[in-house]
């Protein structure tokens, strides 16, 4: 094994590239799930039994199943029924979906955290039911959802390799493109892994500080 | 009639797939199984040093993206004398991989399990070991139990991800039918109804084993 | 019940003995310089308000709580520290579980352990110890069981049995080891008010037939009366006052006492 640091510095403009692709894709995969999760959430929650008990199977479904064979089915089975998604569109909508179904449980179980008698206090206090999700019920059950939201973005950023699969350029695809390119895989690996160590360091850190403060305004 | 002739022929093609899916999920659990109930011991250790190092393990598994431990373990380990086959570097990465989140989930329920029971068990004269083992693992298991279940299955999905490093699983297969004859929908349905019943398999097996452990404990701890 | 006399009161070593113990939560001093002994065989009630260190005092003989300053000495030994070679060291493990050997605790919360039955909470101790075989330790178990009054619910998981016969068994479980002292920290605080006499009772059976050394801290002044040869009074972390049951409770020379005793009473306790 030979490290060599003028190889190191060839191919680090190009994961760098690689690199803001795969923050842009989990961030834009982490709105799509939130908004995708918010769908299934209601859908579970559901007074109709059946629109729920079909929420829930799907999710699950979902939930059970590699992201990688839905990446696939994103990207090489809508073609035949005539939808033609980019690499790209195809990964964010595939870790979208994927993600979504999780977040949907972070939404659920941010709801039902607050105590039934919250609802009841504001009936008592005859508010409106908007005035009841906006002002009492939403404000105290957002933020115990907040550090779990957190680390799915987090867990999103670590999927996004993935994406390489369906030819993404994300920082894994770039690294295996070189790699590829010059039968080196040392210095690519190691510099991604890097790469992700850092990233998900950093982030962690700043959701424990999230959590401390949200525990310290609970207490 | 041909392509329907063609399709069993496939399908069961693919269906050989399983036994490699199955291998690296069960091999790879037990491993995950071993070194997170070790790390998650060590990281309620009360020296430093040993948990400084199992924080260092989980840390770093978790911090690195179970795609990126795939690739390093069948191209990168090759290069300091570690040559593995696909399935062993799958088995390696998906383990260790898993064992990391694993031990978050040991340390969690030992912890769990109240000041009182430990408590008792100084009362009660027993060694820590004695305590850990007769007392406050049987309980912490069936805390385990749920979130290890989700576990299992993070890691049977994550076994499609070795087929990217030529492992001939369920993914794999599909793969190369859809190559081979263009062929998209049916396969990758295919494996995904394959999927979807090796996780209900597992999720009930882990309702089976919480029912097992859970005598006593579950009707007021969960 | 009468008062009762604890034999050999006379000149005679004591089995504990604190000399000017201290302990401190942070900023918070639990107990200060606190100096007293207890005689082999003697029944002594800890009374005072909540925070006082009465608990503290029960949860250091055990060692779950270590000294901040001063010494805890059993048996002529210091639980705190040992000597090696002339030398003071803080107690080893194997120092600690040595001085544990003399000692049984029953915990306000009962702290059960719920995988297990009730036989198996009282024969884990004994065997894991090495203390008895299995089998021996089965047999007294089940004694024990029979003794408070639980020999039907032996192969019963605690979730199934009464807050009343959990604390049974516990006490089952502490006298399987056959402590020579036994500390009941606020056995009955945890029971519904119908449950508490079954303990109580299984509590003077055992003062009655053993000749062992307890400690027993406690609301129910009531039974501390009946209960003790000698009554500590703690405030702050102070013995305030300390005398025999009749004394403490008819004619308290403690204006703190005595306010302590009056509070007791308007708020329902028999005395």
């Amino acid at each position: 094994m030979n490290w060599s640091w003028d190889y190191v510095s060839e191919i680090t403009p190009s994961l760098l590239q690689g690199l803001l692709v795969t923050v842009q894709i989990a961030l834009i995969s982490s709105v799509v799930a939130m908004v995708v999760g918010l769908f299934f959430a209601i859908a579970k929650m559901s007074a109709n039994r059946w629109i729920s008990r079909i929420a829930i199977m799907v999710t699950e479904a979902i939930r059970r199943t590699p992201l990688l064979v839905q990446l696939y089915f994103l990207f090489y089975v809508l073609p035949d029924i005539g939808i033609v998604l980019s690499p790209l569109v195809a990964g964010v909508a595939g870790l979208g979906l994927h993600y979504g179904t999780y977040v949907s449980e972070v939404y659920r179980a941010g709801l039902l955290s607050v105590p039934k008698g919250q609802w009841e206090a504001a009936r008592a206090c005859n508010l409106t039911s908007s005035q009841t999700w906006t002002q009492i019920i939403l404000p105290q059950a957002i933020p115990p959802m907040i550090p779990p939201l957190g680390n799915y973005v987090i867990a999103m950023f670590k999927e996004t390799p993935i994406l390489s699969a369906i030819t993404v350029l994300d920082i894994m695809g770039e690294a295996l493109a070189q790699a590829n390119f010059s039968y080196r895989y040392l210095e690519p690996i190691t510099l991604v892994a890097a790469g992700f160590l850092c990233v998900s360091l950093c982030s962690a850190a700043v959701i424990r500080l999230l959590e401390n403060r949200l525990n310290l305004r609970a207490a | 009639m041909e392509n329907l002739e063609a399709l069993i022929g496939y399908g069961w093609y693919i269906l050989t797939g399983a036994w490699a899916t199955v291998q690296l999920t069960v091999f790879s659990c037990i491993v995950a199984l071993v070194v997170a109930m070790i790390a998650g011991i060590v990281l309620t250790s009360n020296s430093h040093l040993v948990r400084l190092v199992a924080r260092f393990y989980v840390e770093f598994f978790r911090g690195t993206s179970v795609f990126v431990q795939l690739f390093a373990a069948y191209f990168v380990l090759p290069l300091v004398g570690i040559a593995l086959s696909p399935i062993q570097a799958g088995v390696l990465a998906l383990g260790l991989n898993g064992g990391a989140y694993g031990a978050e989930v040991v340390r969690a329920a030992i912890n769990a399990v109240g000041r009182d029971q430990r408590e008792a068990t100084i009362a009660l004269n027993l060694t820590r070991w004695q305590a850990l083992w007769w007392v406050i693992l049987p309980q912490a298991v069936v805390l385990m139990l749920p979130s290890f279940g989700n576990l299992a299955i993070e890691i049977m999905k994550g076994t499609a991800v070795a087929s990217l490093i030529t492992v001939s699983e369920l993914t794999f297969q599909a793969e190369t039918v859809r190559s081979q004859t263009g062929d998209t929908a049916i396969p990758f349905l295919l494996i995904m109804v394959t999927y979807l019943a090796m996780a209900s398999l597992m999720m009930a097996f882990v309702r089976w084993l919480e029912k097992l452990f859970g005598r006593g404990i579950t009707s007021k701890s969960t | 019940m009468g008062l009762h006399v604890a034999p050999n009161t006379a000149e005679q070593s004591p089995i504990i003995e604190f000399r000017n113990v201290e302990k401190s939560f942070g900023p918070i001093k639990v107990l200060d310089q606190l100096c007293f002994s207890v005689k082999p065989g003697e029944h002594l009630a800890l009374i005072g308000p909540s925070g006082s260190g009465k608990t503290t005092i029960l949860r250091m003989l055990m060692t779950l709580e270590s000294v901040t300053a001063g010494d805890v000495i059993v048996n002529g030994v210091s639980l705190n520290h040992e000597y090696k070679s002339g030398k003071e060291l803080p107690a080893s493990e194997a120092h600690l579980r040595k001085m544990r050997s003399d000692f049984g605790m029953v915990f306000q919360h009962f702290n059960l352990f719920p995988h297990k039955t009730a036989i198996q909470n009282v024969t884990l101790a004994p065997v894991l110890t090495g203390l008895l075989s299995k089998a021996e330790a089965k047999e007294r178990g089940l004694k024990l069981l029979k003794k408070v009054g639980l020999a039907d619910k032996a192969g019963e998981y605690p979730s199934r049995l009464s807050g009343g016969q959990k604390q049974r068994v516990a006490i089952a479980r502490a006298l399987a080891l056959q402590p020579k002292i036994l500390l009941l920290d606020e056995i009955t605080s945890a029971l519904d008010p119908e449950l508490v006499e079954e303990v109580l009772n299984v509590i003077t059976d055992l003062r009655n037939e053993t000749d062992m050394t307890m400690l027993l801290v406690t609301h129910e002044m009531g039974f501390a009366k009946d209960f003790a040869d000698r009554v500590l009074f703690f405030e702050r972390g102070k013995i305030v006052e300390e005398g025999p049951p009749g004394e403490i409770f008819q004619a308290p020379h403690h204006e703190r006492t005595k306010s302590f005793l009056r509070k007791v009473i308007a708020a329902g306790h028999r005395v």
